[in-house]
């Protein structure tokens, strides 16, 4: 039966336990494989014969290269899928406030106003503040030009 | 060889059939090309039962025309894209949105070809139902005829003074409406054994693109600055205000100067057909 170790990195800090690819060919000819965790020491704090082994094989060099390399990978990882969350987030919040934007102008009074710029800012706003200080705003000169237009 | 005349008609074309959502959407679409081009010239076309009813007046007005399309199916687009008024056109879906004023210019980019369309590129892809069914993609050097869905239906740039491309659109048509239901199946799809391409128009227009030989003589491109004229939400906003031209088409080098959008296409998480949203 043969034995490989690899791809080791240390689970801890203390570097007194690994996890490692366990490849075994046996005697027979067939082969496999596993997901190894192997400590340092045993029960009675001495040195097991597969932490040698896996020493044997890889230096310590190699097992702080894989640790480091498993880290930033794991850290690159986790920035790449909050930040794809925080697009994912953005793009819901843009699709509902255009939805939000959508419902305004079916405000009847918005809706037939020829004030173009103040319904290009509604259109244009970045968020649903925005969008009602403007939509706001357009209903009170309608309601002026109408209060206006009574007195009159 | 058609010769096309001088001073064209310029103006902008969308389709809204089957939901008043997308009326809604097309009145929107309108809405926010008038407030980047004033004067900018746009036709609906539509289902005559929402010409007829007095509720959808309403989202009517900012229409120059307002045309009656023959069916009610939800792929009259190309019907409308072959009957457009205008000799230079700007086809769009009706649940986009205008956010540059870019927009007044789109016709200057036809310089001189037929039709030009938005690349769906590799890395946009995961944003797409289905994409390629081979090796050959454009985006890995291939020159010929590519294994994937190259062109987005979403919008499309043409100029109808030459009389193919209004025919092309109607053979868009025609032929997509025959091919959804298995009537029409040229030998340039057996090739294709994975997925569900058939269900898509954007197929029958590789078909037309590449191996129609009534069309070789079309001359198309793509869009240099090609996700500005159609940036589907799910590419991305970032919180300060930047897109993702740059990761969903890292081949070309527009965003570099120019990253912003003139298109936002609505198309991924929003609910089209009913309860959630108008849209």
């Amino acid at each position: 039966m043969k034995k490989e170790w690899k791809h080791p990195f240390w689970e801890t800090a203390a570097k007194d336990r690994l996890t490692v690819r366990l490849n075994i060919t046996h005697d027979d000819g067939s082969f496999s494989t596993t997901v190894a965790r192997v400590s340092k020491y045993d029960e009675n704090g001495n040195i097991t014969s597969d932490y040698q082994e896996v020493l044997e094989q890889n230096t310590m060099q190699v097992i702080d290269k894989f640790t480091e390399d498993r880290l930033e990978r794991h850290r690159q990882e986790r920035e790449a899928k909050i930040k794809k969350q925080e697009e994912q987030n953005e793009a819901k919040r843009l699709e509902d406030l255009f939805n939000y934007k959508l419902q305004t102008f079916e405000i009847p009074e918005i809706k037939e106003s020829t004030n173009r710029k103040l319904k290009a800012k509604i259109r244009k706003a970045k968020n649903v503040i925005e969008m009602n200080a403007y939509a706001t705003i357009l209903l009170m000169e309608i309601m002026n030009e109408q209060e206006t237009g009574e007195s009159n | 060889m058609n010769k096309k005349p001088e001073n064209p008609t310029k103006g902008y074309i969308t389709v809204a059939t089957k939901r008043i959502q997308f009326l809604i959407g097309a009145q929107n679409l309108a809405e926010s090309i008038l407030d980047h081009n004033e004067d900018a010239r746009i036709t609906l076309f539509t289902e005559q039962q929402f010409i007829d009813d007095p509720k959808c007046q309403q989202y009517l007005s900012s229409f120059e025309q307002v045309i009656a399309t023959p069916s009610d199916t939800n792929r009259e687009k190309m019907w409308g894209m072959a009957n457009s008024p205008y000799d230079l056109t700007f086809y769009m879906d009706a649940d986009i949105e205008i956010v540059h004023d870019d927009i007044a210019n789109v016709f200057d980019l036809l310089d001189g070809h037929d039709m030009a369309y938005v690349n769906l590129t590799k890395e946009g892809a995961k944003h797409f139902a289905e994409w390629n069914w081979g090796p050959n993609l454009y985006d890995d050097g291939c020159s010929g005829v590519p294994d994937h869905l190259a062109h987005c239906g979403g919008v499309a740039l043409y100029d109808t003074r030459n009389t193919l491309v209004k025919e092309f659109m109607y053979d868009w048509y025609e032929l997509f409406l025959k091919q959804r239901v298995g009537q029409w199946d040229p030998v340039e799809f057996q090739s294709i054994r994975k997925g569900n391409f058939r269900q898509w128009d954007q197929l029958t227009l590789w078909w037309l693109i590449y191996h129609s030989p009534k069309y070789k003589s079309l001359k198309w491109k793509f869009f240099d600055d090609n996700y500005r004229w159609n940036y589907f939400t799910s590419f991305g906003f970032n919180k300060d205000g930047t897109h993702n031209c740059h990761l969903v088409d890292p081949k070309r080098d527009y965003w570099k100067t120019n990253p912003h959008p003139v298109v936002i296409h609505y198309s991924s998480w929003m609910d089209k057909y009913g309860e959630k949203g108008f849209l």
